[in-house]
């Protein structure tokens, strides 16, 4: 009987421990006025740059930053779910605005307007009433790098000014003519991203899906052109198919060195400075055709959320702190940021030069991007502010189809389209 | 008619010995033979290269060999990860990506976070599991009917599905942000009241009307009779959720708010970036977060591979 009553405390042991080690912790995080609950997901390398800035901010005002770095996957489906307990953050860097929690975030017009802030104003997005509900924290860029090691040896040269580009014509001439001097497997590796298909339709001159004042999505010839141009090139040669069909990791692809480009984007530089050690690697301008675009869109989104008379004030507060000019300088510099802001003073840490010069390239890029490098990343926040989001983007999926022979390119447009006017559509 | 077909009818071919093996179907083991022809091995003489053991190994191979690559890439710099052509060996080994995995979050508070919730829901779990198994095998009532019925429906429902109402649930009752939220939902599963459930119908009834007779209480009965004899089916189910528990990830992630109580897997999908993955600090963190479930099978080895399902029972 000594045995049953000790197992029956062991069990009534386990169930008190789990039920009052919990909110010891966490009562107190949300209940001290002094600190700020700040959520973000990121590497362990830009958590470096929020938590230098949060050590100033408690310096200079006495408020803890408590920063909680959040996975990627589950961020979206845990900010809606705290929004339910009512345990938003005071702060937060979140990857999209959503319908959920929207009504509860602090006016920013006042960081956004400041003009001594320089921040693109390309890059914000106002409500119906004016009000500026999210900053870009940073932006980021479609963009192609080469295996650098592979062009010399095959003595083909490349284009190193964005002023001064090639086209995609040039640009895939140049890359077979390496494939076939140096024995790499492919001319290119291609991210299976909606992203990065819409910066490649926009340079040759396509509008890839615009949503027209009628609340209806179309798009333009440019746009069959380069969709077209991306089957024909989905040959196993030009590019392998098993990225876009069967979930090959391209990045993996490029860094074994048999891949001749990759069409990427600036989040790669960080990465390939650390881990490309078996070739030269570099960053070259955007081919146009003849559109010289990206598709830049926000790195993530600034947000503060009105959860108390006490915390939303001293979320602004530290919301403008970031944003001042000296302070975001020195969180793009620790943590690799393209900056939203100009006229900035950013000394980037990488050792690596191909990295330093990857960010410079970017920089010119930006400057030299048609606007419609802008139209997909502001609409989004523009239809999140409506309370509206994709989902589920048709296109990979539409492309798979298209490049399987299974469908025609006018097919695979009208089911993309189709797809956004049932998700974001409607006036 | 198939080829196998056409090979069990055929029968063990001249010179194929049966020996070693009784109560093999003969035709299955032609038709084994037959499918090992591409190996080189001579019809008929299959069974004398390829005996059970040496297939075990095959297998064992064919599972672990995944298992040593990802070992070893935990200590290949970063940029010989996939550098072409790929090395089984690290050329040149590194910790780095163990040292920047432990220093990419607290892994020492998480490991005891994750060890707190594993432990507690395993032990919990057990309990209710074995409880209701019992019940459902030994008890005959519609209201224990329908219970079983509400439990096996449980099971045709997605995890995903079940975890909106569930997070309501786990809000409702002021678990929210808390380590209790994340066990109390795991405790009860089906699978593991089905093992029970299955085991103890086993179990003879004259052995429950012997003890009634010498005057032993239900609850007595069931601790001091039915809970020993199922000692293997407590093992079995404690490695699994111990292992379920151990691996939670999403549950864990919306439940809990304050880092101070996240758990491993948290930590470690956190490395997992929305463009792109850190893979050496990404492998350095995955075989620290394998390395204790790996030490509780080394202990528990013994019982795992005694597991009888029937001990208790036989004569």
């Amino acid at each position: 009987m000594r045995k049953h009553r000790s197992v029956a405390a062991l069990v009534g042991a386990i169930c008190s421990i789990a039920t009052v080690a919990g909110p010891t912790g966490i009562a107190g995080a949300a209940s001290q006025p002094q600190s700020l609950t700040f959520w973000v997901s990121t590497s362990s390398a830009q958590l470096q740059g929020w938590t230098a800035i949060a050590a100033d901010y408690a310096k200079l005002t006495g408020t803890k930053i408590n920063i909680v770095n959040i996975p990627y996957s589950g961020y979206t489906t845990k900010l809606r779910d705290a929004a339910l307990a009512g345990s938003l953050p005071d702060v937060a860097d979140v990857p999209s605005l959503d319908p959920v929690w929207v009504s509860k975030l602090i006016d920013l017009s006042s960081i956004a307007g400041n003009k001594s802030y320089h921040i693109y104003q390309s890059a914000l997005v106002r409500d119906s009433a004016g009000h500026v509900l999210t900053i870009p924290s940073d932006i980021t860029a479609a963009g192609m790098f080469i295996n650098k090691s592979l062009f010399e040896k095959a003595h083909v040269s490349f284009p190193t000014n964005p002023a001064h580009t090639w086209t995609w014509t040039q640009f895939l001439a140049a890359a077979d003519k390496v494939r076939k001097a140096t024995g790499a497997k492919y001319d290119l590796v291609f991210d299976p991203s909606p992203a990065r298909l819409r910066a490649f339709v926009y340079e040759f001159g396509g509008n890839y899906m615009h949503e027209g004042a009628n609340g209806k999505f179309a798009t333009t010839a440019g746009t069959y052109k380069a969709l077209q141009l991306f089957k024909q090139m989905s040959n196993n040669v030009t590019m392998p198919n098993s990225v876009w069909l069967s979930g090959a990791d391209p990045n993996a692809l490029f860094k074994s060195g048999q891949v001749v480009a990759y069409w990427s984007g600036v989040w790669q530089t960080s990465d390939f400075a650390e881990s490309i050690t078996n070739f030269q690697w570099a960053s070259v301008p955007t081919p146009a055709q003849p559109v010289q675009a990206s598709d830049i869109e926000a790195g993530g989104l600034m947000v503060g959320f009105n959860n108390s008379s006490t915390e939303a004030p001293a979320a602004k507060k530290f919301l403008t702190w970031v944003y001042k000019p000296s302070t975001y300088a020195k969180l793009s510099s620790i943590n690799g940021f393209l900056p939203v802001e100009g006229n900035l003073p950013i000394h980037y840490p990488f050792k690596s030069a191909a990295a330093q010069a990857s960010f410079k390239l970017y920089k010119e890029e930006i400057a030299l991007a048609a606007p419609i490098s802008y139209y997909f990343g502001t609409a989004q926040q523009a239809w999140g502010l409506k309370g509206k989001s994709i989902t589920t983007d048709p296109t990979v999926d539409q492309m798979d189809l298209y490049i399987q022979g299974k469908q025609s390119v006018q097919a695979t447009v009208s089911n993309i389209i189709k797809g956004y006017d049932q998700q974001v559509g409607g006036a | 008619m198939t080829t196998l077909d056409v090979e069990v009818q055929r029968g063990p071919a001249a010179g194929t010995s049966t020996k070693g093996l009784p109560g093999r179907p003969r035709g299955r083991a032609v038709a084994g033979r037959s499918r090992l022809s591409f190996l080189g091995v001579k019809p008929g003489e299959g069974r004398k290269f390829i005996s059970a053991t040496t297939l075990l190994w095959l297998l064992a191979a064919a599972y672990g060999f995944p298992v040593l690559w990802f070992i070893l890439s935990a200590f290949k710099p970063a940029g010989e990860l996939f550098s072409y052509p790929l090395h089984l060996l690290p050329q040149h080994p590194t910790v780095k990506g163990f040292v920047e995995a432990w220093h990419s979050f607290d892994v020492a508070l998480y490991f005891r976070n994750t060890f707190i919730v594993a432990t507690a829901a395993t032990v919990l779990t057990l309990v209710t599991s074995a409880c209701s198994g019992y019940a459902l095998a030994k008890y005959d009532t519609i209201w224990l009917k329908m219970f079983f019925v509400g439990m096996l429906a449980t099971t045709m429902l997605p995890t995903e599905v079940m975890l909106a109402p569930s997070f309501l649930v786990v809000r409702d009752l002021r678990l929210y942000n808390n380590l209790a939220g994340v066990i109390v939902p795991t405790v009860y599963t089906a699978t593991g009241t089905l093992m029970f459930r299955q085991f103890y119908k086993t179990v003879p009834d004259e052995l429950l009307e012997a003890g009634r007779m010498d005057g032993g209480s239900e609850l007595g009965l069931f601790l001091r009779v039915m809970v020993p004899i199922a000692r293997p089916v407590f093992v079995t189910l404690a490695i699994f959720s111990f292992v379920w528990r151990w691996n939670d990830y999403i549950w864990p992630l919306l439940v809990i708010n304050n880092p101070h109580w996240f758990t491993l897997q948290i930590g470690i999908e956190s490395i997992v970036g929305a463009q792109n993955v850190n893979w050496s600090v990404l492998l350095g963190a995955s075989v620290i977060g394998m390395a204790p479930l790996l030490v509780m099978y080394l202990v528990f080895q013994r019982f795992v591979m005694n597991t009888d399902l029937n001990s208790g029972l036989k004569g």
